[in-house]
C-alpha cells in the first residue's frame, strides 16, 4: 500500500491559485464586480486596505517574514506571520510562496517545518529552506535581508500527516527531506501520543543536518522518540541492505516476542527519489503489509545538447483537446505552434514571429526555449508565446 | 467607404517597386538595421528588473487614486469648481489606465514579471472596446501590417482618406466632419473596429461571421455603460445627472486625448505607407525598416510622455511593442542614432507641430490629386525631415 505525492520545487497554481481561491469578497463587491471592471486589480476596498497596510488582504494570503534562522546544511528558516485568511495547515504540507526578486513574481512551494500546535501558540509558521545553488529563488532568499518583507501563500497543500495515532511511526527522512518530517513529529508529540515514533534520519554529515538540534531535544524529552543518524561521510549512502536492517529492528523494538507482520509501523519518507525508490523495493519484497507514505521534490529530467533544442523526441501533450503529437529529433526544429497545428489544432496566434502575443497560452508542464530571447523556461505552469518557444523536454499545454 | 480602386493602386506598387523604398537599403544594410536593433532590445531586455515592475506600480496606484479622487469629487462636489476637478481626475485616470497601463499590458510589455495582474491575455481595460478583439485588430493586425494599405485596417479607420493612392470621392471633401466625430467617441470607433463596416459593405464579409464579435462587444460595451452611466449616477441619489454628465465629460475627454496621440502616431504629413507588394516575404530589417517610416513621434516632458502612454515614441513603440513603454525614453536616442547611420528619416517634432501636419494631412487628401489646397496651409517648416534629428 503505497501513497506517493510528487512536488516540483516550481509549484503550478500558486499564482493563480493564490488570487482566485482565498478568501471570500463580500456581497456587495460580488455584486458589482462584474460592472466595476476589476477582473485585473484588486477592489477599491481592497487597494485602500493594502495601501494602508500590506497584509490587509481579502483575497490573498499575505505574510510577514518576522524572523530568520540560519540551520546547518545550507538551510534557512523563515518564520512567517500569515494575515487571517491562512487556513490552519496540517503536518506535513507544503505551501506556495510568490515573492518578487528582481521584478519577476516567482512562486515556490516549500514544506512547512514547524507544526499546527506552534501556529496555535505563537500565530506563525515556519519553512526551513535548502540552498540550490543553481536556482533563482533560494539562493536569493540565502542571500538577501527578507525580514519584514512580505510575501503571498497558497492554501497549505499536501497529504503528508500522519493520521493514525494507535500505531507506531517510522520516518526516514535525508537532508532536507527533514523539513514535513519534522513538522509531524513534533505534531505528534505535542498531542502526546505515546507510540513509537523512530527517526532515520540521512544527512553527509552532523554538522549539516537541519533541524537536528531541535529533534535532539524533542527526543531528549520524550521517551518514545529516538533518532538514528546516518552520516553518509562515515558510513556512505544506505542501500537496500541497510533500510531492511532498520526496519528490522524497528519492529522488534516494538514486541520482540510477536511474528514479524503483527506490529509493523507505518512508515514516512521523504527524500530524493532513489531513497524512496529503494526504500520502496525493500517494503514490497520483504514487509508486504507495511504501509509507506512517500514524497519527494524532484524536477523531471532533462537531456539537452549544446544546441540546446531538440536533441531527442518530444512528446508534446494538448490537455484541453486530448490530442498529443511526438516532435522527433531533427535540425530544424518547428515551434509549438507548428507541432500544435501539426496536431491538427488551430490555436490563436497572429504573427508567427513572437511580436504579438496571440499565441500566449498555459504551459502546465515542460522545459521550453524562447527562440527570440534564448531564454529556457522554467518546468512549472506559466504563459508562454507557442510561435516562438521550442520543447526542450515533454511539454503539456491547455491548448 | 475607404475602398481602393484596384488599378491605380496596382499603378503606384509598379512605380514603388521600382523606385524608392527598397533601393535606398541594400539587403546587406537592412541586415545591419536588423542586428543593430535586435541588439539594442536586448540590451534593454537584459536590463528588465524590479525597477520597471515598480514603475508599473507606482503608475497603476496613481490611476487608482485618481479614479477615487476624480469619482468622489464628482459625487460630492459642492460647486463646479470641484466638480470640474473630478472631472479632470476622472479623466486622466482613464487616459493613464487606457494608455500606460492597458495598452501596454495587453501588448506582453509585463509579461516577463509573471504577475497575474500584469499578464497581456487577461487583461481587460477601462473602455467599451472589448479586450480579446483589440488584442486582435491591433496587436496583431495593426502592429505586424502597420501602414500596409488595404491590410492596417487602422490606416484611416476606413472611414478617412489619408493618402492619394486611395480613390477619391465626393464625400472626402467633408471628412474633417467624420474626424472630429471620430475623436470625440473614439471608444466606440476602437470598439467597433473588428466590425468591418466597409467590408460588410461592399459584401466582403457577412454579418453574420460577426456575431460572436458583436455579442463580446455587447456584453463588453453595456458592462461599461452600467457603470459609468448607470450605477454611478444612480450611487449620487437626486445629483444623479451631475454624474452622469461629468462621467459623459471624463469618457469625452479621454476619447479626445486618445484620439488625438494616436493620430499622431501614424498619419503625420512623412509617415509613409506601403503596398502588399513591397511587404512580400519581408526579412526582420525590413519590418523593422517599415515601422520607422510608418511612425512619427513627437517630443515633450516627461509627463507628457507618461499620459500618452509613450505612444509619444511611436517609433520606438512599433520596433520594439512588448518593451516596458518607460524604456522607450531611453531608447529613442539610440534608435535614432542607429537611422541616423542607415540614413532613415526620424519623424519627430512637437506635439502641436505634428498634430497640425496630421490636420493638414486630413484636409489636403478632403480633395482629388491634383488639387493643392496646400496653399492656404504652408507653414514654412520646410526642414522637418531633415535626416535625423529636429527639434
Amino acid at each position: 500500500m503505497t501513497r506517493q505525492n510528487m512536488d516540483y520545487p516550481i509549484q503550478s497554481d500558486a499564482l493563480n491559485g493564490a488570487l482566485a481561491t482565498v478568501g471570500k469578497s463580500s456581497l456587495v463587491a460580488r455584486l458589482l464586480a462584474p460592472v466595476l471592471n476589476t477582473a485585473n486589480q484588486e477592489s477599491w476596498l481592497e487597494f485602500l486596505r493594502l495601501e494602508l497596510d500590506p497584509l490587509w488582504s481579502k483575497r490573498e494570503i499575505k505574510a510577514q517574514v518576522v524572523a530568520v534562522v540560519d540551520e546547518p546544511g545550507e538551510c534557512r528558516s523563515l518564520w512567517l506571520k500569515p494575515n487571517a485568511l491562512w487556513t490552519r495547515h496540517r503536518a506535513g504540507q507544503h505551501v506556495d510562496v510568490t515573492l518578487e526578486i528582481d521584478g519577476r513574481v516567482l512562486s515556490r512551494c516549500f514544506s512547512i517545518s514547524s507544526s499546527p500546535a506552534v501556529f496555535r501558540q505563537t500565530g506563525l509558521i515556519r519553512l526551513t529552506i535548502k540552498k540550490i545553488d543553481d536556482g533563482v529563488v533560494t539562493p536569493w532568499i540565502h542571500s538577501h535581508h527578507v525580514v519584514n518583507k512580505v510575501v503571498t501563500l497558497s492554501k497549505p497543500r499536501g497529504e503528508f500527516e500522519v493520521q493514525d495515532e494507535d500505531h507506531p511511526v517510522v520516518f526516514v527522512a535525508a537532508g532536507s527531506g527533514i523539513t514535513p518530517v519534522a513538522a509531524n513529529i513534533d505534531a505528534l508529540l505535542q498531542r502526546g501520543v505515546k507510540e513509537s515514533i523512530q527517526l532515520l534520519y540521512i544527512v553527509p554529515a552532523r554538522e549539516s543536518a537541519p533541524l537536528l538540534s531541535e529533534l535532539e531535544v524533542l527526543a531528549e524529552e520524550n521517551e518514545n522518540f529516538r533518532i538514528l543518524l546516518w552520516e553518509t561521510q562515515k558510513r556512505g549512502r544506505p542501500v537496500e541492505k541497510d533500510y531492511k536492517q532498520f526496519l528490522r529492528d524497528v519492529c522488534k523494538s516494538y514486541s520482540p516476542g510477536k511474528v514479524e507482520g503483527q506490529t509493523q509501523p507505518h512508515c514516512y519518507t521523504c527524500g530524493p527519489r532513489e531513497l524512496v525508490r529503494n526504500l520502496q523495493g525493500v517494503i514490497d519484497q520483504d514487509f508486504p503489509d507495511m504501509t509507506l507514505v512517500s514524497e519527494f521534490f524532484q524536477p523531471p529530467q532533462l537531456e539537452v545538447d549544446e544546441a540546446g533544442i531538440q536533441s531527442a523526441a518530444r512528446k508534446i501533450q494538448f490537455l484541453n483537446s486530448d490530442k498529443d503529437i511526438v516532435a522527433e529529433k531533427s535540425d530544424s526544429p518547428q515551434s509549438l505552434l507548428q507541432l500544435a497545428e501539426s496536431a491538427g489544432l488551430r490555436p490563436k496566434h497572429g504573427c508567427r514571429m513572437g511580436i504579438c502575443h496571440s499565441c500566449k497560452c498555459r504551459k502546465n508542464s515542460g522545459v521550453v526555449i524562447n527562440s527570440v530571447t534564448g531564454e529556457r523556461s522554467a518546468s512549472g505552469e506559466e504563459d508562454i508565446q507557442l510561435c516562438v518557444s521550442y520543447p526542450v523536454s515533454d511539454v503539456e499545454l491547455s491548448i | 467607404m475607404g475602398s481602393y480602386n484596384s488599378s491605380v493602386v496596382e499603378d503606384i506598387q509598379a512605380q514603388l517597386s521600382n523606385n524608392a523604398f527598397n533601393e535606398k537599403l541594400t539587403e546587406e544594410q537592412l541586415k545591419g538595421l536588423e542586428q543593430e536593433l535586435d541588439a539594442l532590445r536586448q540590451q534593454i531586455v537584459d536590463d528588465l528588473g524590479q525597477g520597471d515592475l515598480d514603475y508599473i506600480k507606482q503608475i497603476i496606484r496613481l490611476n487608482r487614486y485618481c479614479e477615487i479622487l476624480g469619482r468622489v469629487l464628482i459625487h460630492v462636489s459642492l460647486n463646479p469648481i470641484s466638480w470640474l476637478m473630478g472631472v479632470a481626475f476622472l479623466s486622466a485616470a482613464k487616459i493613464i489606465e487606457n494608455m500606460e497601463i492597458g495598452h501596454n499590458v495587453m501588448h506582453g510589455q509585463y509579461d516577463w514579471t509573471g504577475d497575474p495582474k500584469l499578464a497581456s491575455q487577461q487583461y481587460e481595460w477601462d473602455t467599451v472596446c472589448d479586450s480579446d478583439s483589440w488584442r486582435h485588430t491591433h496587436n496583431f493586425e495593426h502592429h505586424t501590417f502597420t501602414n500596409i494599405l488595404g491590410k492596417d485596417r487602422d490606416y484611416g479607420y476606413a472611414l478617412l482618406r489619408l493618402t492619394h493612392e486611395e480613390e477619391w470621392k465626393p464625400h472626402h471633401l467633408i471628412q474633417i466632419i467624420p474626424y472630429i466625430g471620430l475623436s470625440f467617441l473614439f471608444q466606440w470607433g476602437v470598439g467597433l473596429h473588428e466590425l468591418e463596416v466597409d467590408k460588410l459593405k461592399s459584401g466582403e464579409k457577412k454579418l453574420r461571421d460577426k456575431i460572436p464579435f458583436l455579442k463580446a462587444f455587447a456584453k463588453k460595451a453595456s458592462k461599461q455603460v452600467a457603470k459609468d452611466y448607470v450605477l454611478f449616477p444612480l450611487l449620487a441619489g437626486p445629483m444623479a445627472p451631475k454624474v452622469f454628465v461629468g462621467n459623459l465629460m471624463a469618457n469625452g475627454v479621454r476619447n479626445l486625448w486618445t484620439s488625438t496621440v494616436i493620430f499622431c502616431g501614424h498619419f503625420t504629413e512623412d509617415s509613409r505607407t506601403f503596398t502588399e507588394k513591397e511587404c512580400e516575404n519581408e526579412s526582420k530589417g525590413h519590418w523593422y525598416y517599415r515601422q520607422i517610416l510608418g511612425s512619427g513621434n513627437f517630443t515633450g516632458k516627461r509627463w507628457l510622455h507618461m499620459m500618452t502612454g509613450h505612444l509619444s515614441y511611436q517609433i520606438e513603440h512599433h520596433l520594439f511593442p512588448d518593451i516596458p513603454s518607460h524604456r522607450y525614453r531611453e531608447m529613442g536616442p539610440e534608435v535614432e542614432r542607429i537611422c541616423k547611420k542607415y540614413n532613415i528619416p526620424y519623424n519627430t517634432g512637437s506635439f502641436s507641430k505634428q498634430y497640425f501636419t496630421v490636420l493638414k494631412r486630413i484636409l489636403v487628401h478632403s480633395f482629388p490629386p491634383g488639387f493643392d489646397p496646400g496653399s492656404i496651409f504652408k507653414s514654412g517648416n520646410k526642414q522637418r525631415l531633415a535626416y535625423g534629428s529636429t527639434s
